[in-house]
């Protein structure tokens, strides 16, 4: 049997003997035949091949191999090969998503055809080796090397070999590492060197390592670049046959999907084109190309394919995601075996998953599959890096407390929800509170020896979730955070001390809802560590959580570095909101605030609001019910929400010195600058509540103001040592707001505040906004710029927070309490006229009625503001009252556990010394909390009704108004009435005047006035009616009036005017103009008649015994005649000239307010002072 | 008549070139040649294969030199240096050819890559791996040839390389020998192909090089290296770097037209070697293939100019052949093989080899008696006093090497033992495996019978040549008296 000195199989019948002629070459038929047993198994990379070029031509010998085996998946060296030559494919296809890995160089060879001959140009960089001034050893290099490309071109695509582009991995072992490049024979190829330093995964893939990926098992997306790269390569399959060949095989083994996108595709001549980017090299424009056809790249601007991960987070029903959906990656053990960038998740990912990516969500790329910009969410993507400790237990029925226990010690802290804003991008509150399919809560926060463990579960497709955590350390230092290290998953504890108070705790959705949120921040950061924290609070819907609120306005009102010890500031926001993000200097958290549902709106209620000088009263009745009710708010209709647990036991741990003194101040400055939770009679606040508005003193009037934010009603004014940041406005209703802005936007403010709570009393109680019917009153004796004035607010608030109701009714103060007293108390006055006598702060309003028609009507501004004020520009230092009894009260508070409250005192003296709020405070002492709870027996009123030496001042408060109205009723012709009722907080003086409940003996003495003045001795019986509650009146009166809008013109032909120029004349008929009153004839004719009514009020101590009847001691009248009369003349001119100001403009017209009572206004100023001189 | 000239590339070409030194000098014959110029490419100067050839082939020339003349049959063929071609400027050692600032340097010093561009830079070192550029070109290139390709070319600026070209005449005939799977040779075959079609302007005689008739060996794997510490070689990748390189040649050598006659030759690799990187250690054993291909180099000689024509530096008719015997054997003995190659060595190696066992076992002795006749009568004795005494030590240390050559034959695998050159006396004439003297003349004759007859044969022909110096004469009665005894006592 003969023998060849042969390696290769083929054609081994044949009989050679010698040196013979075979017919060809050995070809690749017969190179594949040859018998390679180390073939399969050899790792050590070839080199063999005698050419500078032979890595180019090895890779496609692999090729070659690899096709003729007939077997993709081998492992082979050539098997190496040419997975090392697709994963430098890969990599050029990625590289948009590897540049932070990557860099592309460029090579040109400069190769030209000159003259039908190859040539090189000079400034390639192949010209420049050869031509350059450099070493003989470059020219060497160079001649070598065009020698190789000029023999070997037709092999190697040599003559259209321009550029080959070098990708070099920055992150390699030497200063240039090279892992691969473009090649003219197979596309691509890869290096010999050992790359295993090369840190990209393809999928499941490492490249370059010894698990060799054969095309049909890559990326997707891939394999339809290089398909549709073939399909627009002109002749490719002469020039890259192997290639060719081989993307043949693989065609074959992709499965019916791929094929059919890539059998389309091929369809389409511009695929390549459109599909894919142009790869700029070194500069713009400089696009890498391949055989002269552009090398084209992977577009990560075109949508990423989630469907090759199970990662991709379940978004929560309701969230959006424009765009891709990110992973999220298991930074914890996890081995479940879930599909991954193409591939399959391997536990030993997990190491490589960053707490930490500072790129922006979209520049990222994958760990582990460093090659795929695809967007993933770290740890630090989803939670802070700092946990903010609250000092208080979070209001778990408000705000969502992270699922936060206490394990040990008190309840008396909770944690900020450490999530960072972005994850509402993906996943709601409602989510967030929920559970994972497998019962497990999506967060928790576990208390734990040295911090706080935050485990945050994430959910992902197919029920699964990846579960997150970062451990919150203790802050170790004394006056400054430690830093948290985001990279290191090292959380930290920031200790702070602030609390939100949100206002109403109401959230109702619908189009065509307005909300009128108020959000106050308290800041109390005063720690060394702290104090220099600002905070921000910003709002966001859950649909919209990438783009906060914009709120209406931003008002700071307090700050923590002046007396109050906490910074205010409050959020004006019209919309609704679900999430709150709060940022200070160092932390920040999410607050997620739990809006319980409301009722349907299916009621109806009518609200009065009697706006009184002093003091404002509220009274509301469902349509469909007879019984009113004050205006309250009680435990279960609290309108404030509040971030901190209320009661007592929050008040009491942050009286807890190791907080610091005066943490308690975070809920103190809610009640003084903001709202009460509650009030109610069972508490000190309550209506009737004193109509004054509390604001910082230095609001800028020219802004926009607001009610709660700017402003607020102090319902602890007078009964609480508050106001650290508090200027207290009295005297609303009247005044000089022409002159003074400021004062313009208080009365506003308090009003809107007022329709702020009972919008929101409504909404509670299921009422409907647009059916809410509001009666305002207001006095006659009003002018009428002011009257419009008040209109025109009234309405502008009422439609702005009852969106579509029309039922805003004003009501003449006068009738309401006629009306009340007629329907309600059975005063009906079928024989004689009865009189209602409504005695408010400022003013007094008298309704005459026979029947149920009112008759008459006349107001003057004569009330208890009259008698407990300072006249006309006196001070308290000359008022009677506070002088006679501020040592008193004081000396009896000082001794008591109410002690404190002469601090209220000196306070408001010293902000306002008008001698009417320090008589308010007096009076307001018996309903103190503080007094009641204490059993104080303090009342200033029984002070007042028990005591003898004031006296003579009600009764001759009483008695003028009593002369007045019978002079007036005398000269309209009128009968003595049959009925007197009392209504207005003023007409509580009524009492002091009688001595007690019995109202026996003034109705004794009412009835000798009537008798004096009708002349007549046998006076018809009367009766009186006073209420216990008679500021109420008037609203009970207005909720009982179906039609308030009738008396507005009744007013207008009954309102009847005595000027007290004599006892007959009554304008209309006659007619006094403002402008006649400075005239010296009617002054004397005051004067005369004031004088006159003087003298008959001592000549009455004769028929009606002052001492006998009211124990008022005789002895010092005539003194006591003399100082009423002292200043007639003067203080009707003071009287006349304040009127004539405040009608500026109007003069014109009829007055409608008599000028009896402005003497009396100074006299009986005076008189209290007389008397208390006398009873010192 | 034509030069032939041969380089030698790496370690096999320097034992092919021995094995066709020791045909050349059997008797072999070069048809349409009349000089045969070896230049000897190798790197690794200290190569024990080249110094070992080298040797052999200057101690050749002395002995064609002083033995020649029309008569011979042994050392008939002229083999010469460059050197001793055209204006005979001294260019290098005789054969050898030494490329310059390779020695004591790494390769990426060689190409200065360091101060490279960075673009070019970048790119080297991605055609050329991070082991590469770190080799040592001491000692060759360690199976890289593609290394090699670079270094090599530095032949091209040679003088040698210039003189190569300057003494290339129009009929003049390139043959290249070179193992596939080693360093040098496989890049060296190629560049030296390549250098030579490329040739252009200022390479004198570029347009006869351009179109030269080139022949080539290229020795595919034949043995394999025993694994051993001292080497990096990993004859486990011979036959995968063996392919590879085959598919560069199937695209840039054998397929393109470069080439007018490529021999492949190769064997399955179950032959050990000890292995070594190189230097004087890479001393191999002599092995069949290597004679089989010293045989293309005659069946190269043997083709006609007609068949072996170029048109602008592409061949017309590329020819490819492959060696084979005709028995398939695990020791090959004359019988073995085709007929072609039995008739062109059977009879020179065989007469050859009679003629080192006289001179080595019995000369000496032989020269004691002045009634040798073949020795003493005559006018140009042939005795010890009467021969060049430099000369004998040339043959003695030549038939050493002779001996040594068929020895290693013989105990490589596959086995080439057709010859046992250690008999002497009586058994003299059985040399020849499988082919014993005549039967009858065992039993004619007794102890010592067959150096009995040689010496007799000798002293009936001696006198045919006594016209002859002394040396000439040895040649030439030794060549006939053991063609005489080989056709007619051992019947070849």
């Amino acid at each position: 049997m003969s023998k060849i000195f042969r390696l290769h199989q083929k054609g081994g019948s044949e009989n050679i003997e010698g040196w013979q002629a075979i017919s060809g070459h050995l070809t690749k038929d017969h190179i594949n035949s040859i018998a390679d047993p180390s073939g399969s198994t050899a790792h050590t990379q070839i080199t063999s091949i005698p050419s500078p070029f032979a890595r180019m031509d090895l890779v496609r010998t692999a090729f070659e191999f690899v096709n003729s085996s007939k077997n993709l998946d081998a492992a082979t060296i050539y098997h190496r090969l040419v997975s090392d030559c697709l994963d430098v494919a890969e990599i050029f296809f990625n590289i948009e998503a590897l540049q932070d890995k990557i860099e592309v160089l460029q090579w040109s060879t400069g190769i030209r055809v000159v003259a039908g001959e190859l040539d090189i140009d000079p400034v390639s960089d192949l010209g420049k080796l050869l031509n350059g001034s450099g070493a003989a050893k470059h020219r060497l290099l160079g001649e070598t090397l065009k020698m190789y490309l000029f023999q070997d071109r037709s092999a190697f695509n040599f003559a259209d070999f321009k550029h080959c582009y070098l990708l070099n991995y920055k992150q390699g072992p030497e200063i240039i590492n090279i892992i691969g490049g473009t090649s003219p024979a197979t596309l691509f190829f890869s290096s010999a060197n050992d790359l295993s330093y090369v840190d990209i995964r393809f999928g499941n893939d490492k490249v370059f390592d010894d698990h060799f990926v054969p095309l049909y098992k890559r990326n997707k997306e891939f394999v339809k670049y290089l398909f549709a790269f073939r399909r627009s390569f002109p002749e490719f399959s002469v020039k890259f046959p192997d290639l060719n060949t081989y993307l043949d095989e693989t065609y074959a083994l992709l499965d019916r999907e791929l094929k059919e996108a890539i059998r389309v595709m091929d369809g389409d001549a511009n695929a390549y084109r459109l599909s894919y980017d142009l790869l700029a090299v070194v500069a713009e424009g400089n696009n890498a190309e391949i055989l002269g056809v552009p090398l084209r790249v992977k577009n990560y601007g075109a949508d990423a394919a989630a469907d090759e991960h199970d990662f991709v987070i379940q978004l929560d029903p309701g969230t959006k995601v424009e765009g891709v959906v990110p992973l999220v990656l298991p930074k914890e053990a996890f081995n479940e075996p879930l599909r991954y960038a193409g591939g399959v998740w391997q536990s030993s990912y997990s190491e490589s998953v960053p707490y930490l990516d500072d790129r922006q969500l979209a520049d990222r790329t994958l760990p582990n599959q460093a090659h795929i910009k695809y967007p993933y969410l770290t740890v630090s993507d989803l939670l802070q890096p700092y946990l903010i400790r609250l000092p208080f237990a979070i209001d778990d029925h408000k705000f969502f407390d992270g699922n936060y226990e206490v394990r040990q010690g008190e309840k008396d802290h909770s944690y900020v929800l450490p999530l960072k804003k972005t994850y509402f991008d993906y996943f709601s509150a409602a989510g967030l509170r929920g559970r994972l399919p497998d019962g497990k809560k999506r967060i928790e926060m576990i208390q734990m020896a040295g911090g706080v463990k935050v485990i945050l579960r994430v959910p992902i497709r197919g029920g699964r979730y990846i579960q997150l955590s970062r451990l919150y350390n203790v802050n170790q230092l004394q006056d400054s955070i430690q830093p948290a290290n985001e990279r290191e998953n090292v959380g930290i504890i920031a200790d702070n001390q602030f609390t939100l108070a949100v206002y109403p705790w109401i959230r109702v959705e619908g189009a065509d809802f307005n909300p009128h949120y108020r959000v106050l921040l308290v800041d109390r950061d005063v720690a060394v560590a702290t104090k220099q924290n600002n905070y921000t609070v910003s709002f966001y819907r859950e649909s919209r959580p990438f783009e906060p609120l914009r709120p209406l306005a931003v008002k700071p009102r307090s700050s923590k570095h002046q007396s109050t010890g906490v910074t205010t500031i409050y959020y004006v926001l019209e919309q609704n909101f679900d999430l709150v993000e709060v940022v200070n200097n160092t932390a920040s958290g999410m607050l997620v605030p739990l809006f319980e549902p409301l009722p349907m709106p299916a009621r109806a209620f009518r609200f009065a609001i009697d706006f009184g000088t002093s003091n404002t009263h509220i009274e509301y009745k469902d349509s469909r019910e007879d019984i009113t009710r004050p205006f309250e708010i009680g435990e279960k209709d609290v309108q404030v929400g509040t971030l901190h647990q209320p009661g007592e036991a929050t008040e009491s741990h942050l009286l807890n010195p190791k907080l610091g003194f005066g943490a308690i101040a975070l809920l103190g400055i809610i009640r003084e600058e903001f709202m009460p939770l509650q009030i109610n009679r069972s508490i000190q606040y309550k209506f009737p509540q004193r109509t004054v508005i509390n604001d910082n003193g230095s609001f800028n009037p020219d802004d926009s103001n607001f009610a709660l934010a700017d402003f607020n009603i102090p319902f602890w004014y007078l009964k609480e040592d508050r106001g650290l940041n508090s200027e207290v406005t009295p005297n609303l209703k009247w005044s000089d707001f022409r002159n003074d802005k400021r004062l313009e936007r208080r009365t506003k403010a308090f009003l809107k505040q007022l329709l702020l709570m009972i919008r929101n009393k409504v909404l509670l109680e299921g009422g409907d906004l647009a059916s809410t019917e509001i009666v305002w009153f207001y006095p006659s004796s009003m002018p009428v710029f002011r009257r419009r004035f008040f209109q025109n607010s009234w309405a502008t608030y009422y439609q702005r927070y009852f969106p579509g109701a029309t039922h805003l009714y004003r009501m003449s103060e006068s009738f309401a309490p006629f009306y009340h007293y007629y329907h309600k108390e059975n005063v009906r006055p079928h024989d004689r006229p009865a009189v209602n006598i409504d005695i408010g702060g400022g003013t007094t309003d008298i309704v005459i009625y026979q029947s149920e028609d009112p008759v008459l009507l006349t107001s003057f501004r004569f009330a208890a503001n009259s008698i407990f004020g300072d006249g006309y520009g006196s001070t308290s230092a000359a008022n009677g009252f506070v002088q006679h009894f501020e040592s008193k009260i004081k000396e009896s508070l000082s001794n008591t556990k109410a002690g404190t409250l002469t601090h209220i005192y000196d306070v408001i003296k010293q902000k306002n010394s008008k001698s009417v709020e320090l008589i308010e405070f007096f009076f307001s002492l018996e309903e103190n909390k503080t007094i009641k709870d204490n059993r104080i027996p303090l009342s200033f009123s029984r002070m007042l009704a028990e005591g003898t030496e004031f006296k003579l001042v009600f009764i001759f408060f009483y008695a003028a108004i009593i002369y007045h109205i019978a002079r007036l009723m005398k000269a309209r012709g009128l009968e003595i009435p049959e009925f007197i009722t009392f209504s207005g907080n003023g007409s509580k003086v009524i009492r002091l005047a009688g001595g007690g409940s019995d109202l026996g003996t003034l109705l004794g003495y009412t009835k000798v006035i009537f008798g004096e003045v009708f002349s007549v001795t046998a006076v018809p019986s009367m009766e009186f009616r006073l209420t216990a509650n008679p500021k109420e009146i008037t609203c009970k009166g207005g909720l009982e009036c179906a039609d308030p809008s009738r008396f507005d013109s009744l007013e207008e032909q009954i309102l009847v005017t005595l000027p007290g120029t004599d006892g007959v004349t009554t304008v209309p008929p006659a007619s006094l103009k403002y402008t006649d009153l400075q005239s010296e004839e009617v002054v004397s004719a005051v004067v005369g008649e004031v004088s006159a009514f003087i003298d008959l009020f001592f000549a009455l101590n004769s028929r009606y015994n002052y001492y006998s009847y009211f124990g008022i001691d005789g002895k010092g009248f005539a003194e006591y005649k003399e100082t009423l009369k002292s200043r007639l003349k003067s203080d009707l001119i003071d009287g006349i000239r304040q009127k004539m100001a405040e009608v500026e403009g109007n003069a014109d017209v009829d007055i409608t307010e008599t000028l009896f009572f402005y003497p009396l206004v100074g006299a009986i100023n005076r008189l209290a002072c007389s008397i208390q001189k006398n009873n010192q | 008549m034509a030069k032939l000239f041969v380089f030698a590339i790496g370690g096999t070409g320097s034992r092919v070139i021995k094995a066709l030194t020791m045909l050349l000098a059997s008797g072999v014959e070069l048809r349409n040649i009349d000089r045969v110029v070896p230049i000897i490419i190798d790197p690794d100067t200290s190569n024990g294969d080249l110094t070992r050839t080298v040797d052999i082939m200057k101690t050749y020339k002395e002995i064609r030199e002083k033995t020649f003349s029309e008569e011979a049959g042994f050392f008939k063929t002229r083999i010469c240096s460059l050197d001793e071609l055209g204006d005979g400027g001294f260019v290098s050692d005789n054969f050898k050819f030494d490329i310059d600032g390779v020695k004591e340097q790494l390769f990426k010093e060689f190409i200065g890559y360091s101060e490279l561009e960075r673009n070019t830079r970048a790119f080297i070192s991605l055609l050329f791996s991070k082991p590469n550029l770190d080799a040592d070109m001491d000692i060759g290139f360690m199976g890289n040839p593609n290394i090699g390709s670079v270094v090599l070319n530095k032949f091209k600026y040679s003088d040698s390389f210039v003189k190569f070209a300057g003494n290339f005449e129009q009929d003049d005939r390139v043959f290249i020998i070179s193992s596939i799977f080693g360093g040098t040779g496989a890049a060296g075959f190629p560049l030296i192909l390549k250098n030579i079609r490329d040739a252009k302007h200022p390479t004198p005689h570029h347009s006869f090089l351009r179109d030269a008739r080139i022949g080539a060996v290229t020795v595919l794997p034949y043995f394999a290296i025993r694994q051993n510490d001292e080497t990096t070689i990993d004859s486990n990748r011979f036959v995968s770097k063996t392919k590879a390189a085959l598919s560069y040649y199937a695209r840039n050598v054998s397929g393109n037209g470069a080439i007018n006659a490529l021999y492949y030759i190769g064997d399955q690799v179950t032959n050990e070697q000890e292995g070594a990187d190189g230097s004087n250690k890479q001393r191999n054993r002599a092995h069949f293939i290597e004679l089989a291909a010293a045989l293309s180099i005659v069946d190269f000689a043997d083709l006609r100019d007609e068949e072996l024509h170029v048109v602008n530096g592409v061949a017309t008719d590329p020819k490819f052949y492959e060696f084979g015997i005709q028995h398939e054997s695990a020791s090959i003995h004359f019988g073995d093989l085709g007929k072609e190659t039995y008739d062109i060595i059977a009879r020179p190696l065989t007469r050859y080899t009679l003629f080192q066992s006289l001179m080595e076992n019995h000369y000496e002795e032989l020269c004691g008696n002045k009634n040798e006749a073949w020795l003493y009568h005559g006018t140009n004795k042939l005795c010890a006093e009467a021969l060049d005494a430099r000369l004998l030590q040339r043959l003695s240390n030549f038939n050493k090497h002779f001996r040594e050559w068929l020895k290693e034959m013989a105990e490589s695998n596959v086995a080439f033992k057709p010859l046992d050159a250690t008999l002497e006396g009586r058994d003299i004439y059985n040399a020849v495996t499988g082919r014993p003297a005549k039967k009858d003349f065992f039993k004619r004759l007794a102890d010592g019978a067959h150096l009995h007859h040689y010496r007799s044969v000798l002293s009936k022909m001696a006198e045919k040549y006594d016209h002859l110096q002394s040396g000439k004469k040895l040649n030439a009665l030794f060549s006939h008296a053991t063609a005489d005894i080989a056709e007619k006592e051992i019947k070849l």
